[in-house]
């Protein structure tokens, strides 16, 4: 993988790798992998919302900490997070900025049942030996099934359609 | 009211649940087209990594 810095997402995913969080990829990422590629411009290619990729995290509080301690490594000011005497990660939503992008750590996934149901029967790829998990086409339906936005409700019509045409 | 162009100091921001999260969202502007080709690129890579066992009929067909 040709990477440098934090500029690209394979690097952040192998410092998230190395620091032992387990997460799964979820959201538009996911559904692009499935085959779904999402506009992110307009008709008239005009920008629309900076590009976020949206992680679920294990909500546990060794996990929780792992990816602190990994966007730390990544130069974000983690510090005040890292010093709360009782968090709750089954709460903790969290943004991280990125010059090009955004990533959302999810503790969890509206429709889908726990973290460690969907670990199980999500998509693996290895690449250069790091392992990455993507949400599988199922749960990512059900998930959309959850949502009301209108991106949402377009994303799950897409997404049938895929699961349909390959059944 | 905060300008949605501006990164927070830290780059972290913590909500209580998705629906605020996806709010801060909504108006943030950038220039897209390199972070798609980077976006493209990365899911390229984990399509053709994929591990065989776990490979569905979808995902065989849109690698093909």
């Amino acid at each position: 993988m040709d990477v440098k810095s934090d500029d690209h997402i394979g690097n952040i995913c192998t410092v998230l790798n190395a620091n032992h969080v387990e997460f799964i990829i979820v959201g538009g990422t996911a559904a692009r992998f499935h085959g779904h590629d999402r506009l992110t411009e307009d008709a008239h290619g005009n920008p629309t919302e900076k590009f976020d990729y949206d992680f679920w995290y294990n909500p546990t509080y060794e996990n929780y900490f792992n990816v602190l301690r990994a966007f730390k490594t990544l130069g974000k000011v983690v510090e005040k997070l890292q010093s709360e005497t009782q968090p709750n990660p089954k709460k903790s939503f969290l943004k991280f900025e990125f010059a090009d992008f955004t990533i959302d750590m999810l503790p969890e996934i509206k429709g889908l049942e726990s973290f460690g149901s969907s670990w199980q029967t999500a998509l693996r790829s290895i690449i250069n030996k790091q392992e990455f998990r993507i949400l599988s086409l199922d749960d990512l339906i059900k998930s959309k099934e959850k949502q009301s936005r209108p991106k949402d409700i377009a994303d799950l019509e897409e997404l049938r359609k895929l699961r349909d045409n390959y059944s | 009211m905060k300008n949605p162009k501006t990164p927070t100091p830290s780059g972290v921001e913590k909500f209580d649940n998705f629906e605020d999260l996806k709010k801060s969202e909504d108006k943030i502007i950038s220039s897209q087209s390199d972070s798609d080709e980077k976006v493209q690129d990365f899911i390229k890579l984990l399509r053709q990594n994929i591990t065989a066992e776990k490979a569905s009929a979808t995902i065989v067909k849109t690698i093909q």
